[in-house]
């Protein structure tokens, strides 16, 4: 008796949720169905989007690049004073680049202060720069890339080039109430925007000469770069390669993956790649989704090797959730490259293609 | 400060003088109704002692006196004026309480306690005589002794004694103590009765909510039988203090006797009666005592 | 009313002469700790004043000073930015940790008092990160209608919010249980951390910078311009937390008793509530969630100079700004070229102390229901 009412509104409850759950198992199967092809093992589910005929990649490779940019030689002398207009809107006035400091997530500034021969006038630097011959600066960003107003302002720079890619705003804010020049500039990374950042950081240092020659240098570079990794996948038995780049930060739990205006997306169209972020539609830095990924269907992972040391190498790769169950994961095709390196879309970039290209296209 | 502008300092009352006026006073708790329309007047100068079995709606009448429990419908009057009409600083200038429990949050010492009576006179004239007040409400409850002590780590008995003190720094005209006696020994349960008949004898109106009808009997002008929600019995201890009314109310057997030497009223069980009835039909039951 | 006569005629020296012992020991403690304090905040001032990455000599600080009050006398910073880092960086700092050191003391002292309730603080209680959840609002839409005074009063909003919603929620009778209280934090943070969550997912990578910068708490990069921005509420709230100061102690004879001696406790709750959000608000919104100040400094100054509110809240205002300052003066001073989240330092030392007066009070109170 006293059973009955509690049994009805359950049986009700039961029937309102029935058409939802049946919706969700649908979406589920057709999910991991992928294109319909009966799968069974994971490593069967990546098969079917790429080309049946290609050969696998198997194994993993670090790209490396030979020898950074060169500096122009001898070094320009900068016509100073200068007035340029920053990203921010605003009119900076420099008439001293004795002691330069250059600083962003990328370390691009720093190494297209140094392609441009004035390398020798920073004052310090920030994590990400890597060329060899400024590693003996003070890193003014230990703290992650947060900056310390007091340190900078300590090193006395008589101008400081940076972005919003770096911060906190306030500190950069600081140094301008300080009477530093402080020259903002756009803080984004990609193939095309490599020119334009040569000329910016050129013209806040009065070199716009040199950095007229440096911009068509690159570019030039750039394109034998993109034609020497066009002919390597020409050559190459692997094709359509399915390409994905993670960021991870093991020790920090964080697991992105790159998508569009990334600069990865720009990376992985120059190598000839099949950008699958894309394919997905992701945009810009996200989380890592291990259904996402496993329906993406990489090929092979794009890595900073600091990234894959943080999660302990390859085989720790393989316990983040869902990169077990993509063919990359299944065959380890991993191709990671030094953090300073392979995202910085800078003078160096060519390096970084050419590199990237004899590392993915390596003989398995 | 313009607030004593405002602010209307209480005038002495003359003995008789209807000091706190309770009409029609209903209390609902949800459904049920605790308190069914009570009407009650204290003077200046007595003691009016609230008695009644558990349940009955003693400390819900003082609650809704006192103005913690809303009384709809109903009017209560503090010096003539409706409740409503006076502010609450002007009514702790008139009307102090009591509660069954005094918890403090923190740990302040009895003396600071204390003197958080005397906060309604702050800005006023009676101010300057803070230090004198404070020592004497502190002598009368006996705890001197304990003035430097934190209240939290008193006793039950001690922080009853040092919460009285407090009401007493306050010198309303009108008290409402409940159930003052509770945690007390027996000296000091004399000793506070004291004390409110002392106030009364000069001048302040006193509402004591009793438990024990010796007490009761003993130091009240009146007592006030509550029972059911509604008011029984009304009137001086010997005219509503009968066996027949007390054993009606309480459902015992109970017998009100006098003291062979002081002839003052005794109350006890009837333990040798098992059965009410029995000892209703002995000694026929009469109706509310007059006032 | 009552009698005069009675009253003196019952007095003895006795009574008046414990209270004056017990009073005159107290006052005896309170002027030792105010003058204490005092002369270390000073003390400290100026330690930090004269410290920093940048180094720069007391001397030449005294002489900066000087200068810019027009005297022309002592040595001027011989490091080509030491003016201006005195001026735009450290000044500007130090001034912030004081504000809001006193604020979070405050603050602390004040939401104990309405709340009754020793472990009652803005970040334990979740008031904190609403006011974050504010401040997350404004950086990631944008939102500048206040100009520099948007961020703050956003934080200020929403922090009024969250302390009305925790304190009508955790009260019962006119208390708050310890349990309640600490359950009603563990609620309020996580709905906030999914906000800030949420914030993080829609904002652009400066936005979620930001955001990410101050959940941990820091002063790195406070100018003039956010010390302005701030100032004008925390002194509304700090001045209110003094006039609400005597009632409070009257609060902690519990709400009837309270009103039965005149406080309007309705109106008091409500300006208590929105003086801690005055302070802890703009507090939060340039300065991060900055834990377990409020808690620590007020409780153990309770325990020295007594519960009594009128002089607790000053104390606590002197005991916060000095706890601040010196916490953000080892953040900005202990690693080269970095900045160390400043909540991370007080909630490690704070963790510890709120650990403890847990326990204090869990064995107080005999065990939780």
């Amino acid at each position: 008796m006293q059973l009955s009412p509690p049994l009805i509104r359950h049986r009700a409850h039961s029937a309102g949720l029935l058409p939802v759950v049946v919706s969700l198992v649908v979406s589920l199967v057709a999910s991991a169905c992928g294109g319909g092809a009966s799968s069974e093992s994971p490593a069967a589910q990546s098969e079917s989007p790429a080309s049946g005929l290609a050969t696998k990649c198997v194994g993993h490779r670090t790209a490396e690049a030979e020898g950074w940019v060169e500096p122009l030689r001898p070094g320009p002398e900068p016509n100073l004073p200068v007035t340029v207009t920053d990203v921010t809107g605003q009119s900076v006035t420099i008439d001293d680049a004795s002691r330069i400091l250059a600083l962003d997530t990328y370390g691009t500034l720093a190494t297209t202060v140094y392609a441009l021969g004035l390398g020798d006038r920073l004052v310090g630097r920030d994590i990400s720069t890597g060329v060899p011959a400024l590693g003996g600066l003070p890193v003014v960003t230990a703290n992650g890339h947060e900056l310390q107003a007091e340190a900078i302002l300590d090193l006395d720079p008589s101008v400081i080039l940076t972005d919003y890619s770096i911060g906190p705003l306030e500190v950069q804010l600081q140094m301008k109430d300080a009477g530093i020049p402080v020259v903002i500039l756009d803080d984004h990374r990609s193939r095309a925007t490599i020119g334009e950042q040569i000329l910016a950081v050129a013209a806040a240092l009065g070199v716009s000469e040199a950095g007229e020659k440096l911009a068509s240098k690159v570019e030039a570079d750039i394109v034998a770069a993109e034609a020497e990794v066009a002919a390597l996948a020409e050559a190459s038995p692997m094709k359509d390669l399915r390409m994905v780049f993670l960021y991870l930060r093991g020790t920090a739990g964080v697991f992105y993956w790159f998508g569009e205006g990334s600069g990865a997306d720009d990376l992985i169209a120059s190598l000839g790649g099949v950008d699958v972020a894309k394919q997905v539609e992701l945009d810009g830095y996200k989380p890592i989704n291990a259904e996402g990924l496993v329906k993406a269907a990489p090929d092979m992972f794009l890595l900073m090797s600091g990234g894959l040391e943080s999660v302990g190498g390859v085989s720790g790769l393989a316990e983040i959730p869902g990169v077990a169950e993509t063919q990359a994961g299944v065959n380890e095709c991993v191709v990671d490259m030094a953090d300073s390196q392979i995202l910085s879309f800078g003078p160096q970039y060519p390096a970084t293609l050419s590199a990237l290209g004899r590392a993915v296209f390596a003989e398995n | 400060m313009s607030w004593r502008r405002v602010t209307r300092l209480p005038d002495a009352s003359a003995p008789g003088d209807v000091v706190l006026s309770a009409r029609g006073v209903h209390v609902r708790f949800g459904q049920v109704e605790v308190l069914a329309g009570i009407d009650l007047d204290v003077r200046a100068g007595e003691v009016v002692a609230l008695v009644g079995p558990n349940g009955a709606g003693k400390s819900t009448l003082l609650g809704a006196l006192s103005g913690d429990i809303d009384a709809l419908p109903g009017t209560v009057t503090v010096n003539g004026t409706s409740v409503a009409d006076w502010t609450s600083l002007e009514l702790a200038l008139r009307r102090g309480v009591l509660p069954q429990r005094s918890d403090v949050s923190f740990p302040f010492t009895v003396e600071q306690v204390v003197r958080m009576g005397r906060e309604p006179w702050r800005n006023t004239e009676a101010e300057d005589a803070d230090d004198v007040i404070v020592a004497w409400a502190t002598e009368s409850t006996d705890v001197v002794a304990l003035m430097g002590r934190e209240f939290p780590s008193l006793s039950g008995g001690e922080q009853a004694r040092a919460a009285l003190a407090r009401v007493l720094a306050q010198q309303p005209g009108l008290l409402l103590l409940d159930e003052p006696t509770a945690s007390l020994d027996i000296a000091h349960q004399e000793q506070v009765l004291g004390i409110a008949r002392t106030r009364a004898e000069a001048g302040d109106a006193v509402v004591v909510v009793l438990h024990d009808l010796g007490l009761a009997a003993a130091h009240a002008d009146r007592v006030v039988v509550v029972s059911g929600g509604v008011v029984v019995a009304d009137g001086p201890p010997a005219d509503v203090m009968t066996d027949a009314l007390l054993s009606a109310v309480y459902g015992c057997a109970i017998e009100v006797l006098r003291h062979p030497r002081t002839g003052a009223l005794m109350v006890l069980p009837r333990r040798d009666i098992v059965d009410l009835a029995e000892s209703l039909e002995q000694r026929p039951l009469t109706t509310k005592g007059a006032p | 009313m009552a009698s005069t006569a009675t009253i003196s005629s019952a007095t003895s020296p006795s009574a008046s002469e414990a209270s004056a012992a017990t009073r005159g020991r107290v006052r005896t403690r309170t002027v030792l700790v105010f003058g204490g304090l005092t002369l270390a905040l000073v003390t400290a001032v100026i330690v930090a004043a004269g410290s920093g990455q940048l180094e720069v000599s007391p001397s030449e600080v005294i002489g900066s000073i000087l200068h810019r009050l027009g005297i022309d006398a002592g040595s001027m910073p011989s490091h080509p930015n030491g003016d201006a880092v005195l001026w735009d960086v450290r000044f500007p700092r130090v001034v912030m940790a004081l504000l809001v050191g006193s604020a979070l003391g405050v603050a602390g002292a004040l939401m104990q008092g309405v709340f009754g309730n020793p472990l009652a603080e803005p970040a334990v209680v979740g008031v904190s990160s609403g006011a974050a959840v504010g401040a997350c609002l404004v950086i990631v839409f944008k939102i500048t209608v206040l100009g520099t005074f948007t961020t703050p009063v956003a934080a200020f909003l929403a922090s009024l919010l969250t302390t009305l919603i925790v304190y009508g929620l955790s009260r019962s009778n006119g208390r708050t249980e310890v349990v309640t209280i600490v359950l009603m934090g563990i609620a309020v943070n996580a709905v906030s951390a999914g906000l800030i969550g949420f914030f993080v997912f829609l904002g652009d990578t400066q936005a979620r910078e930001q955001i990410v910068f101050w959940q941990l708490g820091s002063l790195n990069g406070i100018r003039w311009q956010a010390v302005a921005a701030v100032a004008p509420l925390m002194a509304v709230g700090l001045a209110g937390a003094g006039t609400v100061a005597r009632r409070l102690d009257l609060l902690a004879l519990g709400e009837r008793p309270a009103r039965h001696l005149g406080v309007n406790v309705e109106r008091l709750r409500l300006t208590t509530i929105v003086m801690v959000a005055l302070l802890v608000g703009p507090a939060v919104a340039f300065a991060g969630i900055i834990g377990f100040v409020g808690l620590v400094v007020a409780h153990l100054l309770r325990m020295v100079i007594g519960p009594s509110h009128p002089t607790l809240i000053p104390a606590s205002a002197l005991g916060g700004a000095l706890v601040l300052l010196l916490a953000d003066l080892f953040a900005r001073t202990a690693v080269d070229f970095a900045d160390l989240p400043i909540g991370m330092l007080t909630a490690l030392i704070g963790g510890p102390s709120f650990f403890w007066l847990l326990r204090r009070e869990r064995s107080r109170a005999g065990g939780w229901a």
